[in-house]
């Protein structure tokens, strides 16, 4: 539940980022729009599959779970040790 | 050379294996027909048999049911239904058919008779509809089946454990036969068609195609029975049969009696190759072949000829038979691969098209803005879920949904054979196919997953606490 509510939240912050280029490009330049939604469409049945590989490998969804939830706190954690670094070097430079 | 003999033994004793199984179907006798060997009843059994007046009677039961019968043409479960428990059956073996007749004290009672294609179904195949009392019904009980299994169950569940002897029927030959060939090179397509007086079970009707000198019942037969108005009954047997070659061959179909003679036979010298309808006409051989054995007792060098022959005979079978399956097979497997890669090739042509198209189409607004006024472009400063988004999320959205998602079966359509190839989800199949195995499986896999995590985070955190190790410093407050 943690894992997906923090995936959910960076995918959201992306999207955030993001909606003014994709605004821009639907406006301006549809076409480019609707060929990078084909390819997103591509990429969404692509993943529509993985549910069926996953079933392949036999592996439980359990474990699956488990192993993102590993590489995201490994991969997440020296992000914010660095983010909370990053802040107090900031506040040195800047304080009084 | 006496690596050589020993090399030979097992071939020689195979050969022999080989000999004694491809004679034994010539050299056997006829098998005898099955005798009750316990005619005896339960006493709490529903129906009452008397062998000596060839009749039963029954008492409470509203079903009486045969298996292994044949009725009106129809080899199936017959049932008989009263709707009245005083009403009693009697037959009579002396007809070239054996007879039933219903008889009752009731003037009022009916009795239905059908019959199912199998036990409990309920779709009923046949009726005859409401009979009157007296009425004869043809029910005949084939020579080799004549311990028939009958039961009082509605659902047809409890058969008699005992079984009771039917008078087997006179035998009458058929009254007509013939039979076409349709040509298609080597492969001849047989129709026969046989008129009795009665119901020819199948294993009666027997063809020589001519190539092998021997009677037999051919595999892969369609046979069909009507009932015709005039009483008769008309059998049609089709036989798909494909020749080594081309050449003259005498074909014959025959229907034997239930001593195994020849009742009657049709002839046609068949003429294979080419296309086109040959037939032939009822009993136009006086001297039809008989199915009797190949070689006389004691001829011992007529027994190795001919077990040699059939041996070999079957091995060319065999070997043409697996030749066939692998190129039939090859052919499926490059056919589908054909398919797939005429798609593949398609599918990219009109992807590359399609980017084509809109880069034309991208560099024509980028001179000629269509877009409005900067407001509208402000209004839709919302999430979107398509375009950029998607593909720059994508390593994110596949986590999510590797996270997330279930599976559900897979139907990719395959081109040109107009059909889906079916993926269904494999893990409940594996559970169905593997059982506890699959269980092993997982639990396996799922330790061997744990360990390799909990070795790499322990590992991570000694690196964590070892200084010269940490690729992250220690936060300096």
């Amino acid at each position: 539940m943690i894992v997906a509510a923090f995936l959910y939240s960076i995918v959201y912050l992306i999207g955030l980022i993001l909606a003014p280029i994709d605004a821009l490009i639907t406006n301006y330049l549809p076409a480019l729009g609707t060929m990078l939604s084909n390819v997103g469409s591509f990429i969404s049945l692509i993943f529509s599959y993985i549910g069926w590989a996953v079933s392949v490998s036999g592996i439980p969804t359990i474990m699956i779970t488990v192993i993102i939830t590993y590489y995201v706190f490994i991969l997440t954690i020296p992000m914010a040790v660095y983010f909370i670094k990053l802040v107090i070097h900031w506040y040195h430079v800047l304080k009084p | 050379m006496k690596g050589r003999m020993y090399f030979l033994l097992p071939v020689l004793l195979l050969v022999s294996v080989f000999t004694a199984l491809s004679l034994s179907p010539n050299v056997a006798a006829e098998s005898a027909v099955p005798t009750c060997t316990d005619t005896s009843l339960p006493s709490d059994w529903d129906v009452q048999i008397n062998n000596i007046t060839n009749s039963f009677n029954k008492n409470t039961s509203n079903y009486v049911v045969f298996q292994n019968s044949y009725f009106l043409g129809v080899s199936k479960y017959v049932i008989f239904q009263f709707n009245n428990n005083s009403s009693n059956f009697q037959w009579d073996g002396s007809n070239s058919e054996t007879y039933l007749n219903y008889t009752t004290s009731n003037s009022n009672d009916i009795m239905n008779v059908f019959w199912q294609s199998s036990p409990g179904s309920s779709t009923i195949v046949k009726r005859s509809g409401d009979l009157t009392v007296g009425t004869w019904l043809p029910l005949y009980f084939p020579p080799d089946q004549s311990c028939v299994k009958y039961s009082n169950n509605s659902t047809y569940t409890n058969w008699s454990a005992p079984q009771f002897d039917v008078p087997a029927p006179p035998d009458p030959a058929p009254t007509d036969i013939h039979f076409t060939a349709q040509k298609q090179g080597l492969h001849i397509t047989f129709t026969g068609s046989i008129t009795d007086n009665q119901i020819i079970p199948t294993d009666q009707i027997k063809w020589q195609t001519g190539d092998i000198s021997s009677l037999r019942v051919m595999p892969n037969t369609t046979t069909t029975s009507v009932h015709n108005p005039d009483g008769s009954y008309t059998t049609t047997q089709v036989m798909d049969y494909i020749y080594p070659n081309t050449g003259t061959f005498a074909v014959f179909l025959a229907v034997l009696d239930s001593a195994g003679n020849n009742a009657m036979t049709s002839q046609l010298d068949l003429n294979v190759g080419g296309t086109g309808t040959a037939s032939a006409s009822s009993s136009t051989s006086s001297n039809p072949p008989v199915d009797a054995p190949i070689c006389s007792t004691g001829d011992i060098a007529c027994y190795i000829t001919t077990g040699l022959g059939n041996l070999f005979s079957s091995i060319s079978d065999f070997f043409s038979g697996l030749f066939n399956g692998i190129s039939t097979i090859l052919g499926n497997i490059f056919s589908a691969i054909g398919g797939i890669v005429s798609g593949i090739v398609s599918a990219l042509s009109d992807t590359v098209g399609s980017i084509w198209s809109g880069f034309g189409d991208v560099m024509s607004n980028l001179f000629v803005p269509t877009g409005s006024d900067i407001d509208t472009i402000f209004q839709q400063l919302t999430v979107s879920q398509h375009g950029l988004f998607d593909i720059i999320t994508a390593p994110l959205t596949a986590i999510q949904t590797l996270n997330s998602t279930s599976c559900t079966p897979i139907a990719l359509p395959l081109p040109y054979v107009g059909s889906n190839l079916s993926l269904p989800c494999m893990s409940s199949w594996y559970s169905s196919a593997f059982g506890e195995m699959f269980t092993m499986y997982q639990l396996i896999a799922s330790g061997a997953i744990s360990y390799w995590i909990l070795v790499n985070f322990l590992h991570r955190a000694k690196e964590f606490k070892d200084p010269k190790k940490d690729s992250i410093e220690v936060i300096n407050l």
